[in-house]
């Protein structure tokens, strides 16, 4: 992600990450990259990045959101930084559900920390399936699974 | 007063679990005066149990199951039927404080007959639950805002047998059944 083209506002750090998959059977792991790279004349400059893997519910009842795992890096000011990661999904939480009244949605949430501004934020969807189901699904759980 | 036999033990692998009775939302409850009959008879029966395999069921899965309800003294032996159903059920709770509702929804119900085996120890039968792979979902509780449940709802339909259902609670595990790949037909 990249920004700050309009002429006078101040230009974004480049913060991206990348998936190995994006897909993990329940008490699996993601595992990624992720890449931080400041740019000149940037003011609040980040401190650290941080990873999250949440899931929020959908439907007519109480929405509820809940991180599952966090992980955190230091970095010096103004420099680049780059980093692999693996984020492990707590078996005793749910899989990504698609049901009539609930549903389950799982992202993982890296920022760049910035004391005394907003932190940067990049996001991706993901799915969390049941044990086995790494080769079935491609939509969340109960959709019907992909032929075989 | 005849005493009743005793109930067989349950296999290593097995658990008995009893079951509770809840009309208001039941698949398989009386209505009006049967209700009544039904229950005074039940009175004279023990709580009904169902013997299920130790741990987690799996998504995809076929399990036996047993169902047994024993009278509280000897009885004249009759014949029946069970009458059964695999129930999946979403609840949400909307809200908070007095005007917190709580929303369900039956997404899975299975129903299933079998035959009795009477006798004076009282009555069982045996039946095979699947578990569906693309329909409802494995346990789930998001603490008090979201769950999915799975039960079996079961009731007796004979002469001099109670009527009221009971339900069993069941854990699906988000795990497929290693025996659900080998029996998957092509999509």
């Amino acid at each position: 992600m990249s920004g700050g083209d309009d002429p006078g506002s101040e230009p974004e750090p480049r913060l991206s990450f990348s998936l190995d998959g994006w897909l993990a059977e329940i008490g699996g792991a993601f595992q990624g990259t992720i890449a931080y790279q400041p740019m000149a004349g940037e003011s609040g400059r980040a401190t650290g990045i941080r990873l999250r893997l949440a899931f929020r519910t959908y439907g007519p009842g109480n929405r509820v959101r809940r991180v599952a795992a966090e992980q955190r890096w230091t970095m010096e000011p103004g420099d680049p930084f780059v980093t692999s990661f693996l984020v492990g999904v707590p078996a005793t939480e749910p899989i990504s559900y698609d049901g009539e009244l609930v549903a389950v949605q799982w992202r993982i949430e890296i920022a760049a920390t910035r004391p005394w501004r907003g932190d940067h934020e990049v996001v991706a969807d993901v799915l969390v399936v049941p044990v086995g189901g790494a080769s079935l699904y491609r939509t969340p759980h109960p959709y019907r699974p992909m032929p075989g | 007063m005849e005493p009743v036999p005793p109930a067989p033990r349950p296999a290593d692998d097995e658990v008995v679990i009893w079951g509770s009775t809840r009309l208001s939302s039941s698949a398989l409850a009386p209505r009006g005066s049967a209700l009544v009959r039904h229950g005074f008879r039940g009175l004279r029966w023990q709580r009904a149990e169902l013997t299920v395999p130790a741990g987690p069921i799996f998504l995809g899965s076929r399990t036996e199951l047993t169902f047994r309800r024993r009278p509280r003294r000897a009885w004249s032996v009759a014949t029946g039927r069970l009458e059964a159903a695999l129930v999946c059920e979403e609840r949400v709770t909307i809200g908070s404080g007095k005007s917190q509702t709580t929303r369900t929804a039956i997404v899975v119900r299975h129903l299933i007959e079998a035959p009795l085996v009477t006798a004076p120890s009282g009555v069982e039968a045996r039946f095979t639950v699947e578990v569906p792979m693309v329909a409802g979902g494995p346990t789930l509780r998001i603490g008090p805002a979201a769950s999915v449940v799975w039960r079996v709802e079961a009731r007796l339909d004979g002469e001099g047998l109670p009527g009221v259902p009971s339900w069993f609670p069941l854990v699906v595990a988000p795990v497929i059944a290693p025996a659900w790949f080998d029996r998957r037909s092509p999509l």
